[in-house]
């Protein structure tokens, strides 16, 4: 396999194109490889943790950072959440409102409250609250 | 948010003011009309404040919208707040734009019919929120939740509409009820006829559905003493306590006919 790198200054991002000659087992195999993003790095007290997507409960946004939480504890991640929003499995994590995505795969309980919010509970007891403009998001999410 | 806001309620002022000009070149105000009195005579101060009323409409009617979209801070009080704004430019508008006279059953009507159509309006957008909310927990495979303390959560809409139409249906017909040749309507029609059906059907409808709605009854009976300030009408504390049990009995008639259609479905 021959490998070439070209500079294009005009590019906004990396961009890696597959030349081949068929579409065959071992290409499809390279461009998987490729296009996989890896796991999600957390960041706390100096380590840094790749975050499994099935033990994340939610991301939220805190004092301009964003951080995961998971069963284990809360970590920093080096990324936004429209970067999140955009890199995370759809049906799997949606926004719920300005500053969270949840994993719906970790939601126990959802209902109106008293003060007519949406009450998301997660596991761990972890309460959110599901902004009304972004209900419809969550039925698309979920195939309603 | 607050850029959406201001978008909002600059697309409503244009459309109100809009939708008012052709009044404004079809209807002039003319000079003895009660608004060009207030304006000191001046017919052009007279359209001006209808165009105004008009854009104050179109723009809370736009923002208003929004309610159902923030992410902060206490629903209700919101409602609150925008039912009080809206109402206000909605009986405005009304006076202004629609040539009514300041006339004190007039305004009443406005806003019987204001808060009426906003009571319809709040409870399907409730609803619909609802059976979102509902649509997303079975999708998501969770239980239904336990009932909410006094079942205040599934008969909201009926304590709504029920506290609406007692509140509003003697303004509603205060045109027609302020004839001194007509008591009829206000006396008999109105407290041994309309609320009495009005209690007994959200009542039998709570009933049917969700059972006992301790809530119901006394919104029922709470909703009247309002009209109790009612100059011309000779109404009795008593008739709140008659309300509530009209819903009540509505009620058990819901229940009954409940459990009746459950046991012919199992049998």
């Amino acid at each position: 396999m021959d490998v070439e790198i070209r500079v294009e200054p005009e590019l906004r991002g990396v961009k890696v194109v597959i030349h081949a000659p068929a579409r065959t087992a071992e290409v499809e195999a390279l461009a998987e490889r490729l296009a996989a993003e890896g796991p999600i790095l957390g960041f706390r007290e100096q380590e840094a943790v790749p975050l499994a997507s099935e033990d994340i409960l939610r991301f939220y946004g805190e004092d301009k950072e964003v951080r995961a939480q998971t069963a284990a504890g809360v970590y920093t991640v080096r990324f936004r959440l429209y970067e999140l929003e955009e890199r995370l499995p759809k049906g799997q994590f949606v926004r719920v409102s300005h500053s969270e995505i949840v994993n719906l795969r970790q939601v126990m309980g959802l209902d109106l409250s008293l003060t007519g919010t949406i009450r998301m509970t997660l596991r761990g007891g972890i309460a959110c609250y599901v902004s009304r403009r972004y209900v419809k998001k969550i039925k698309e999410a979920l195939g309603l | 948010m607050r850029r959406e806001l201001w978008q909002r309620l600059g697309f409503g002022a244009l459309c109100g003011t809009a939708g008012m000009a052709p009044l404004a070149i079809l209807f002039p105000y003319k000079a003895d009309s009660s608004l060009t009195a207030l304006c000191g005579g001046s017919l052009q101060l007279a359209e001006f404040v209808r165009l105004g009323a008009g854009a104050l409409w179109g723009a809370a009617v736009c923002a208003g919208a929004l309610l159902w979209r923030r992410e902060r801070g206490n629903f209700f009080t919101h409602s609150l707040w925008n039912y009080l704004l809206d109402c206000a430019a909605f009986v405005l508008w009304g006076w202004c734009c629609m040539g009514f006279s300041l006339y004190g059953p007039t305004v009443l009507f406005l806003w019987g019919v204001f808060t009426v159509l906003y009571a319809i309006g709040w409870v399907v957008r409730w609803l619909t929120c609802r059976d979102d909310v509902n649509a997303i927990r079975k999708k998501l495979g969770l239980g239904s939740p336990a009932p909410s303390p006094l079942k205040w959560r599934e008969s909201l809409p009926y304590l709504v509409l029920t506290a609406a139409l007692f509140l509003c249906l003697r303004p509603l017909t205060a045109p027609v009820a302020a004839a001194p040749d007509v008591p009829l309507f206000q006396a008999l029609i109105l407290p041994f006829l309309a609320w009495p059906f009005i209690a007994a059907v959200s009542g039998f409808g709570a009933g049917l559905r969700y059972g006992f709605c301790p809530l119901l009854p006394l919104t029922a009976g709470l909703a009247f003493l309002p009209n109790l300030l009612w100059e011309t009408a000779s109404y009795s504390w008593v008739q709140a306590l008659l309300y509530a049990a009209a819903a009540l009995l509505g009620e058990l008639a819901g229940i009954l006919r409940r459990e009746w259609k459950r046991k012919g479905d199992m049998s």
